[in-house]
């Protein structure tokens, strides 16, 4: 063949390769017409679930959680005095598009909890950073929300290896279960800064009704049940952290299963 | 056995790799604020097609996209990450099979649009097949893809536009070593 047919030849596929896609184009533009997006099932990723034991708990804080200044883990009169063994669980660590909680497209993060053998009180908190920039939910003032479970169980005697927190900002943080023998935090750790320039206190609520925008303070003996991790503003956020807080050490048989799941919505 | 230092001589890896390594600069210097798919090729191709024209080697175009993939993937430089070493090899092999089908006539105007139009339709082949793999609906990738399409094959048919005026005048500046009608890859002079 000489070269003036195969480049004839080569334009020919090109108009080709061209058609086959403008007809796939064409074919979905024509499906998503007779399926409007409006009337598909929300998307809802696979999620992930986590299990953990009283050893969960690696961190130990006299009342405070991470943000530029300490902020109360609790503010109930029961609890305001109260210290804490806490634990850090990332919700976003599965493959991109596939998976789990990234609040980058507009949606929220659905947790399910499971206690067994809980003692005391557990309280949970969301962390996440966006960009450069960390965020948390308030309990005080303006729209708090957090989400408070009692449990019934005797505590234990003997509490699991923790680490006391005693900055609550520029620090690293190792996500439950994380970390190796070598006891080198930093490559497995999150490192938590508030910038005490600005806010990050008013985006990031907790809520078992997703109609309350700011969330609201759940307080509930159920030992299993379900809250959603919201955001009502700012920029995505890259990695969303849920901080669990005990303010008792755990019996021996103490469990804790959640399961963390993205469900978007509409915008 | 097949060996990449005795396939290809010393100079042809030296130069490939210049020339990769110009597809990463071109790539991370030339930020042009156009959101169309596909307008990287206009310049993107245009080091792959020189490359083959100059070796005129099986393979080289894919040297040129590999070394330039792993570049971009080791940098970071788009969001593709690793995934950009499959993007650009593809996009090199295309424009290789190009130049392989064409006899390597890269200074002919028609050849090297369509090795241009080759080289960036395989990258956004790569491209789809990769957002499909990372679990992209096949909805939201099917929904723009013949105008995707389209606005490839004009990028890549500009580049290698470009492309085939800088081989003939590289031919006609003694750079690059041609026979009359000549179809072989032995008169290399890169």
């Amino acid at each position: 063949m000489d070269l003036s047919k195969r480049v004839a030849a080569g334009f020919a596929l090109v108009v080709l390769v061209v058609g086959i896609f403008f007809v796939v184009q064409i074919t979905v533009e024509e499906w998503l017409t007779l399926n409007p997006p409006g009337q598909m099932s929300p998307v809802v990723d696979s999620g992930e679930t986590f299990h953990f034991t009283k050893t969960g708990f690696n961190y130990f804080s006299e009342c405070y959680r991470p943000y530029k200044e300490p902020l109360p883990i609790a503010v109930s009169d029961d609890l305001k005095d109260a210290s804490w063994y806490l634990m850090f669980v990332p919700l976003n660590v599965t493959p991109p598009y596939g998976g789990n909680p990234k609040l980058g497209r507009p949606g929220y993060v659905r947790v399910d909890y499971a206690f067994q053998n809980l003692a005391g009180t557990a309280a949970f908190h969301i962390l996440a950073i966006s960009g450069s920039s960390w965020r948390t939910n308030r309990i005080e003032g303006y729209g708090p929300s957090a989400v408070f479970v009692r449990g019934n169980a005797t505590p234990g005697d003997a509490r699991g290896p923790t680490t006391e927190l005693t900055e609550y900002n520029d620090i690293q943080v190792l996500p439950a279960g994380g970390g190796d023998d070598s006891g080198d935090i930093a490559p497995y750790a999150y490192y938590i800064h508030f910038d005490p320039a600005s806010g990050g206190l008013n985006s990031l609520h907790l809520t078992q009704d997703l109609s309350l925008v700011r969330g609201e303070m759940v307080y509930t003996d159920e030992q299993s049940g379900s809250f959603c991790l919201t955001s009502s503003g700012g920029n995505d956020l890259d990695e969303v952290l849920l901080l669990v807080a005990v303010d008792e050490v755990q019996p021996d048989d103490f469990a804790l299963e959640l399961k963390a799941q993205f469900i978007a919505t509409d915008g | 056995m097949f060996s990449v230092r005795t396939y290809f001589t010393l100079n042809e890896i030296a130069l490939m790799s210049l020339l990769g390594g110009l597809f990463f600069v071109l790539k991370t210097a030339l930020r042009m604020p156009l959101s169309i798919p596909g307008h990287t090729g206009i310049f993107l191709v245009i080091p792959v097609i020189i490359g083959v024209a100059i070796i005129r080697k099986p393979g080289s175009g894919t040297y040129i996209g590999l070394v330039a993939g792993v570049l971009l993937s080791f940098f970071g430089v788009s969001g593709m990450h690793v995934f950009d070493v499959f993007q650009y090899t593809a996009l090199g092999m295309s424009v290789d099979f190009s130049g392989y089908f064409f006899h390597y006539r890269m200074e002919s105007v028609p050849v090297s649009i369509l090795a241009g139009i080759a080289g960036n339709v395989a990258k956004m082949l790569v491209n789809f097949a990769v957002d499909l793999a990372i679990g992209v609906p096949f909805v939201v990738v099917a929904i723009g893809a013949g105008i995707s399409a389209v606005s490839h094959v004009i990028f890549g048919a500009l580049g290698g536009l470009v492309s085939a005026y800088l081989v003939a005048r590289l031919i006609k500046t003694g750079v690059i070593a041609r026979n009359a009608g000549d179809a072989g890859a032995d008169d290399t002079d890169a």
